[in-house]
């Protein structure tokens, strides 16, 4: 089981195989939002609705579940 | 289980340790493979779980095969701003001899190096080894970098 856990720890953690290029895109991110330091910055990646999508690179997964969020504390 | 080696056994070790330090800088990430042994182990971890004896580590490998996957990840997968690495390896202290089998440490320091940015130190260890002999020469059958630093400058993508 240790040995299990170790495995499935390389996919997290700044080495990470999914995780090492969250940390390098937010790094990358950062620089941008640097680059005006008197302004506030926004980014939004694809608009600003729900709408289907036919690749992953998308944020309506997030906006979706904050849409129902909203939905439902509404309610 | 004695410490003396040979001169031959000394200048194997030597240079596989002066070949390891180039290979990673190299940018080659196939020539770090054929450094070591098909069932091999390569870790990353921090000095405080080392010394704790905790297992956790920051990487894991156990095979040739997860090496592999590593180096696939780093050519196709991982999304990274590209850095240079410089290593910089101490003279290896053997701590055991057996025949055919080394087990050595070296201190290590890498430096990185982003191209519009000055050289920063990047990660500062020691490597825990067992080096054995195999038909094609000397090769790493476990490498542990223990790092003392806990904190990374954001990611490490490329071996340590």
């Amino acid at each position: 089981m240790t040995q299990r856990r170790l495995v499935q720890a390389n996919l997290f953690g700044p080495a990470g195989f999914v995780s090492a290029d969250d940390g390098e895109v937010i790094e990358c991110s950062q620089q941008g939002f640097e680059s005006k330091p008197f302004h506030r910055a926004l980014a939004e990646m694809g608009g600003r609705d729900a709408e289907h999508t036919e690749h992953m690179v998308s944020e309506t997964l997030i906006r979706g579940m904050y849409r129902y969020w909203r939905q439902v504390m509404e309610a | 289980m004695g410490t003396n080696l040979g001169t031959d056994d000394w200048l194997g070790l030597t240079q596989i340790y002066a070949d390891y330090a180039s290979v990673v800088d190299s940018g080659n990430w196939d020539l770090w493979l054929d450094l070591f042994t098909d069932d091999c182990i390569y870790s990353l971890q921090p000095r405080e779980n080392h010394e704790r004896g905790f297992p956790l580590a920051t990487l894991s490998l156990t095979g040739k095969g997860m090496l592999k996957d590593r180096v696939y990840a780093i050519k196709e997968t991982l999304f990274h701003d590209p850095y240079y690495q410089r290593h910089v390896v101490g003279i290896p202290v053997v701590r055991g001899v057996q025949p055919g089998r080394i087990e050595a440490e070296a201190n290590y320091a890498v430096f990185r190096t982003k191209l519009s940015e000055p050289t920063t130190v990047f990660n500062v260890g020691r490597y825990l080894d067992v080096v054995v002999r195999t038909s094609a020469g000397l090769r790493f059958a476990s490498r542990q970098c223990i790092y003392d630093s806990e904190l990374i400058p954001n990611s490490i993508i490329y071996p340590i």
